[in-house]
This record gives structure tokens, C-alpha cells and sequence, in this order.
């Protein structure tokens, strides 16, 4: 009989619901943001005294650990919270389905994008694989 | 508003005035702007009181002067915007710096020149501005320093903090590296 299923009421809405995640955009945006907090000024540091640097002082400032660590975490939440926050524009100002969608998309796959390249290039240089 | 004995004075007598029939209307064309895509043109937009007529109207988006917190707000959406130009240069600097010497010397010297320059002296002014006023927001998200006052304060704070973080940086970064 097709009006009665062997399927219990849990298996037909799994996954279909709430996943408990409202709040998860929110509180990740303010996690990312306290994070961004200590690692911001040492980034500027960083990344301010080597702009214009000789590249072999630039090389042998990042390839100090504690330096390299610091690098790879400003990257990599700073790049989630900036694509929290874009986020939030598109949905704001991009009208249209197939606009916002394609933004949000490509807002994701860029940040993603950019962060794997940023890490990867802070990585290779604390290596010792500079080119 | 066409009752059955409507006459030449009609709305006068339902105390509803022409003009204010056309604010109700502009009221409800505002309120489906964001869902429909052919929305209706509206072509009364004048922001005064007709000749003859002295009752004041709401104040309106282009001629309210805008509250000091609601400035901030919209500049931190805009710096964070700001932000993600410097982010992409960012990895742009340290791609190069990681491939070879000959394109570290392109890219350092095209962040350094007179336009690199003010473009990274700007990075930096709205990195700190973003990085106070969003620290005010991460006090407001405990529930504190919601009131008028302490919002005030923490406004003149956020400029305050922005200009004093944008000095001191550029100081060490002259003096010190």
C-alpha cells in the first residue's frame, strides 16, 4: 500500500530540518572576529615591516616559526571572516536568485580560493622551498 | 475612500487629505521594493508640502542628517569591503615573494611606489578602523554599552583608537624597521 511506508517518521525528515545551525553564521563571524583580535597587530607587524624589504629579509622573517604560524592563522580565519562578511552584503544588495546564488558561490570558492594560496605560499617560504 | 454619496468632497470628509492618500501609497510601493523585480514607477517623489498646506511631513532618507552611529555602521561595512582588496594583495605579495626574486622585485615594488603607497596607507586606516569598530561590536554582543551615552563614548573611542592605531604603525614602521 503506497499511503502506508516501512520508512519511520525520524528517516523521512532527516536531514530535512533544522540542523541546529541558526545561530552558526553569527557565532562564527564573532569567533573569527576575537580570533582576528591578537593575530591582526602581530600581522601588521609582520607584514608591514617586510613590505619593501630585500627579499632575503623578507624570506627570513617568515621563515621564523612563531612568525609563519602567526601568518598561516591570519590567512586562514581572516579569509573565513571575510567571507562571513560578504556574504552578509551579497544577501543584502544582490537581488535575483541566479545573481545571488552565482555571487555567494563564487564568493566562497574565491576566499577558499585565495586562503589555500595564501597558506600554501607562507608554508612553502617557512619551508625553505622559496623559489 | 469612494463611499456611496461621494461627492466633490470626499476626502475631506473621511478627515484622509490627498497628499496623505499618496504617502500611503509610496508607503506600500517601499514595502514590496525587495521581493517583486517590476515594481511600480513612482512618480510623485516630492519631499515638500503642497502651496497652502503647513502640517509637517516625516523626515526623508535624503534630507536626514544621519546619526554619528549609523555613519560608523555603514563605514564598517564598507572598510570590511575595502578589506578584501587588501587581503587579495596580501597574497599577491607573498605568492610572489615565495616564487622567485625577479617577481618579488615586480610586486614589492609596485606595493611600495607613490600609488602602492597610498593604497597600503589606506589598507591600513581602514584595517584599523574595522579592527575598533568591531571590537565595539563584540562589547555590544555581551549586552553592554547599548545605551546612548556609552555609545557615544565608544564611537569617539572607535575614531580615537583608529587614528591613534594608524599613527603608531606608521611610526614604527618609519622609525623602527
Amino acid at each position: 500500500m503506497s499511503a502506508r511506508s516501512f520508512r519511520t517518521d525520524y528517516n523521512r525528515v532527516a536531514g530535512l530540518g533544522s540542523a541546529r545551525e541558526g545561530a552558526g553564521h553569527w557565532w562564527l563571524q564573532r569567533l573569527t572576529a576575537i580570533a582576528l583580535v591578537p593575530l591582526t597587530p602581530v600581522f601588521v607587524y609582520l607584514f608591514g615591516s617586510s613590505l619593501g624589504a630585500t627579499r632575503e629579509e623578507a624570506l627570513a622573517t617568515f621563515s621564523n616559526p612563531l612568525a609563519a604560524v602567526a601568518t598561516i592563522l591570519f590567512i586562514a580565519v581572516g579569509f573565513r571572516h571575510l567571507q562571513l562578511g560578504l556574504q552578509v552584503v551579497i544577501e543584502d544588495y544582490v537581488h535575483g536568485k541566479r545573481m545571488a546564488t552565482v555571487s555567494l558561490v563564487l564568493n566562497t570558492l574565491l576566499c577558499w580560493g585565495f586562503a589555500a594560496t595564501g597558506i600554501f605560499m607562507v608554508a612553502r617560504i617557512a619551508f625553505g622551498f622559496a623559489g | 475612500m469612494a463611499g456611496p454619496d461621494a461627492g466633490n468632497g470626499s476626502t475631506k470628509e473621511i478627515g484622509m487629505h490627498p497628499q496623505e492618500s499618496r504617502q500611503l501609497q509610496l508607503f506600500g510601493n517601499a514595502c514590496s521594493m525587495a521581493s517583486d523585480t517590476h515594481r511600480p514607477k513612482v512618480t510623485d517623489t516630492r519631499m515638500t508640502a503642497p502651496p497652502g498646506d503647513a502640517r509637517p511631513l516625516s523626515p526623508h532618507a535624503t534630507i536626514y542628517r544621519w546619526p554619528l552611529n549609523a555613519i560608523m555602521s555603514i563605514l564598517h561595512r564598507i572598510t570590511g569591503v575595502g578589506l578584501a582588496v587588501g587581503a587579495v594583495l596580501v597574497v599577491w605579495w607573498f605568492t610572489a615573494l615565495s616564487v622567485s626574486p625577479g617577481y618579488y622585485r615586480l610586486v614589492d615594488t609596485l606595493l611600495t611606489s607613490i600609488l602602492g603607497d597610498l593604497v597600503m596607507f589606506g589598507l591600513l586606516g581602514i584595517l584599523w578602523y574595522h579592527f575598533c569598530n568591531g571590537l565595539r561590536h563584540l562589547v555590544w554582543d555581551t549586552g553592554a554599552g547599548l545605551d546612548e551615552v556609552s555609545v557615544r563614548r565608544s564611537a569617539l573611542a572607535g575614531w580615537a583608537g583608529t587614528l591613534g592605531l594608524t599613527a603608531a604603525s606608521l611610526l614604527v614602521f618609519l622609525y623602527v624597521c
